[in-house]
């Protein structure tokens, strides 16, 4: 569990710390939410939502050792709980790709990014969702301590998930040359 | 001049992501400038995880669908609660029903003289009567959970029957019909909406939170003084609710996600091979996740199979099964339902791997196999290690103790008997073959198991996947971990069997 004390937050001193995480992190977890199958609109919904709660907690006086931590495993649970309770299908990393705009003028260079992303895209479907999970938030910045508190994993256990996903796109990137 | 030991996983990633502390950095690059081997793990590592990061942004949105909210706007501090409602008179209220939308109408227009807090009232009508004749009542064979302070209970979400054989369920009837709250179905907007239109005083407060309407309202009116109920804003169905008696007493209704038999009394699991269940409601997250832990393990799934169990801030424990088949998901259900606090995250198979079978080349090789189940094992008896330190462990109940520590032994002697069986398979091939270990006097513990099992894990794998050269020098390595690991596991049975 994400450690907690009980050092209280002014309201000004909470609203300076998560107006700076809000801004330096919102897009990390609005990704890092994407990868976990929730489309834009949702992801964003819930980004917005963690950093609130993260404003609220402290102000109830719950001071939290780690906000940034702490967000991602907010966010990460409302977004496993969206999920659940979705009933539509939702675009994620495997299909995300293929809505994209293409950017390229170069029809070639086009063609070859888009067998890029597709052979990718066939590794990280190999990969568990706990593996992506792992490499995601590793994408993201999160030590592997603090991917686990997001996840409730022994940091032994992510670098475990981080090294085989790794090996996984090796194999990927093995096969493209 | 003795094998040079490898950098461990741990070691390799930490210099990775550039979080060693200075001595473990000396050792680190020492080690690299003599060891080819570690040197192009490293740079494996490197390149795959460059290679990545370059085209992962190719796959992801650059930018959210709309502006990001002004940060003044989001974190503002709470309002007040608001103050109470004048509102009519219960009898009034019965005689204006029939002509509810013209007194809507002129509420609407005499709402900003009279009503300062109209919207929240307002809302919370409208919503109850919206929500009432979309769904007035549950589906027959629907099942609601019921969580007090005390206890926690299924029941069918629509009664027939008044009265019940449960002492628990008869006195929460006894309470509700008290309060006037309606017993036979409870999680409903009738339900609700009833009770409410009886009270002659009472606030509203109404929110949406995720895509959800929150109606709450307090009263000082008869025994139930605050009750909440959550409705789905695009089904308009209740959700949950939660009701508030005084003395601060509170029972939270939500329906209960899986098709488990209607029972009208707590169930009595049958006693397991590994624990005694005991009948009453738990009452600490760590006891819940225990028996959780417990009743995955009571599947006797595949050593390996991903299922996490994940315990929320608020104490609530989901369970996602990856890669269950539907039998296995609905018998995990089952062993979970008596359980509170316990959500089984149903898994969309389309979107994981759930139901695929692993790669060939991680399935034909039994040694590469018995490697991943060694592994497994070894991370399970960590988990069950770290999730339950002795101070935790002491604070669970005797039954839970005592079948933890039996499934850890179970666990243990298995790796002992995996650890046998891929010395065999190596032996068989000609590979590996069993050095005196020089690990005698290393002391045994989850970690240091761990670390072995981990390095058996990539040397075989590394070694059966790249040609599986009987000559290659890295068997040499290969025996050295697995001896290590033998004697590690050998000794650490023998712990758990001390401590019995």
């Amino acid at each position: 569990m994400v450690p907690v004390s009980d050092s209280r937050q002014s309201t000004t001193s909470a609203k300076e710390l998560v107006t700076a995480l809000y801004i330096a992190t919102r897009e990390g977890v609005f990704r890092y939410l994407i990868t976990l199958g929730l489309d834009q609109a949702k992801a964003q919904e819930i980004s917005q939502d963690a950093f609130v709660r993260l404003y609220s907690s402290l102000l109830d006086g719950a001071g939290i050792d780690d906000p940034k931590c702490w967000v991602y495993r907010v966010a990460h649970n409302l977004a496993l709980n969206s999920i659940r309770r979705s009933v539509r299908e939702v675009p994620c990393l495997d299909t995300l790709a293929e809505s994209l705009p293409a950017n390229s003028s170069n029809p070639e260079k086009e063609l070859l990014e888009e067998e890029c992303a597709s052979r990718l895209q066939v590794a990280i479907r190999k990969l568990s969702t706990q593996q992506r999970a792992c490499l995601e938030l590793r994408c993201e910045g999160l030590e592997y301590r603090q991917i686990g508190e997001v996840l409730g994993l022994a940091p032994s256990t992510v670098a475990e998930f981080v090294r085989r996903g790794i090996r996984q796109l090796r194999k990927w990137i093995q096969c493209q040359s | 001049m003795p094998e040079l030991e490898h950098l461990s996983d741990d070691l390799l990633n930490g210099w990775f992501d550039g979080k060693l502390d200075p001595a473990e950095e000396r050792e680190v690059r020492s080690h690299l400038e003599a060891c080819p081997e570690c040197e192009r793990r490293l740079e494996h590592l490197d390149a795959a995880w460059q290679h990545y990061q370059r085209v992962r942004p190719t796959l992801l949105p650059a930018a959210p669908p709309q502006p990001w909210a002004d940060p003044a706007s989001l974190f503002r501090p709470p309002a007040a609660a608001p103050s109470r409602v004048w509102t009519l008179p219960a009898r009034a209220t019965r005689i204006f029903r029939p002509f509810v939308g013209a007194a809507i109408a002129a509420a609407l227009l005499c709402g900003v003289l009279f009503w300062p807090h109209r919207d929240a009232m307002l809302r919370a009508d409208t919503l109850l009567e919206s929500a009432r004749a979309v769904r007035p009542s549950r589906l027959p064979h629907a099942q609601l959970r019921l969580r007090t302070p005390r206890a926690f209970r299924l029941r069918p979400a629509v009664l027939s029957s008044r009265t019940t054989t449960d002492p628990e369920l008869e006195t929460l009837r006894l309470r509700f019909e008290s309060a006037g709250y309606d017993w036979s179905d409870p999680l409903s907007a009738g339900a609700y909406a009833e009770w409410r239109g009886r009270l002659a005083t009472k606030s509203d407060e109404v929110q949406v939170q995720d895509g959800r309407y929150v109606i709450h309202t307090a009263t000082p009116q008869g025994p139930l003084h605050e009750a909440e109920l959550t409705i789905d804003a695009r089904t308009l169905l209740p959700e949950r609710a939660r009701l508030t008696f005084r003395a601060e007493d509170w029972v939270e209704i939500t329906q209960a996600p899986d098709a488990v038999e209607p029972l009208a009394e707590p169930r009595h699991p049958a006693r397991t091979e590994t624990a005694e269940v005991m009948p009453q409601p738990v009452v600490s997250a760590a006891e819940r996740e225990a028996r959780v832990r417990l009743a995955i393990d009571a599947l006797h799934v595949a050593i390996g199979e991903p299922i996490d169990v994940m315990v929320q801030p608020d104490g609530s424990i989901t369970v996602v099964p990856y890669r269950l088949d539907p039998e296995g998901e609905q018998q995990l259900r089952s062993r979970l339902a008596n359980i509170a606090g316990v959500t089984v995250r149903p898994v969309d198979r389309g979107q994981t791997s759930a139901g695929q079978r692993p790669t060939a080349d991680e399935t034909l090789d039994p040694a590469i196999a018995a490697a991943n189940a060694i592994v497994s094992r070894a991370q399970l008896l960590r988990q069950f290690a770290e999730r339950f330190p002795r101070e935790v462990e002491a604070s669970l109940s005797p039954a839970s103790r005592r079948a933890l520590h039996e499934v850890c032994l179970r666990h243990a002697h298995e790796l002992e008997s995996d650890v046998a069986a891929l010395g065999q398979i190596l032996a068989r091939d000609r590979q590996a073959l069993s050095s005196d270990p020089d690990s005698a006097a290393e002391p045994v513990s989850v970690a240091s198991l761990t670390e072995a099992a981990t390095a058996v894990n990539r040397l075989i794998t590394t070694l059966r996947s790249n040609g599986n050269d009987a000559n290659d020098p890295r068997w040499q390595a290969a025996s050295s971990s697995l001896s290590r690991l033998r004697v590690l596991s050998n000794r650490y049975a023998r712990v758990l069997e001390a401590a019995r």
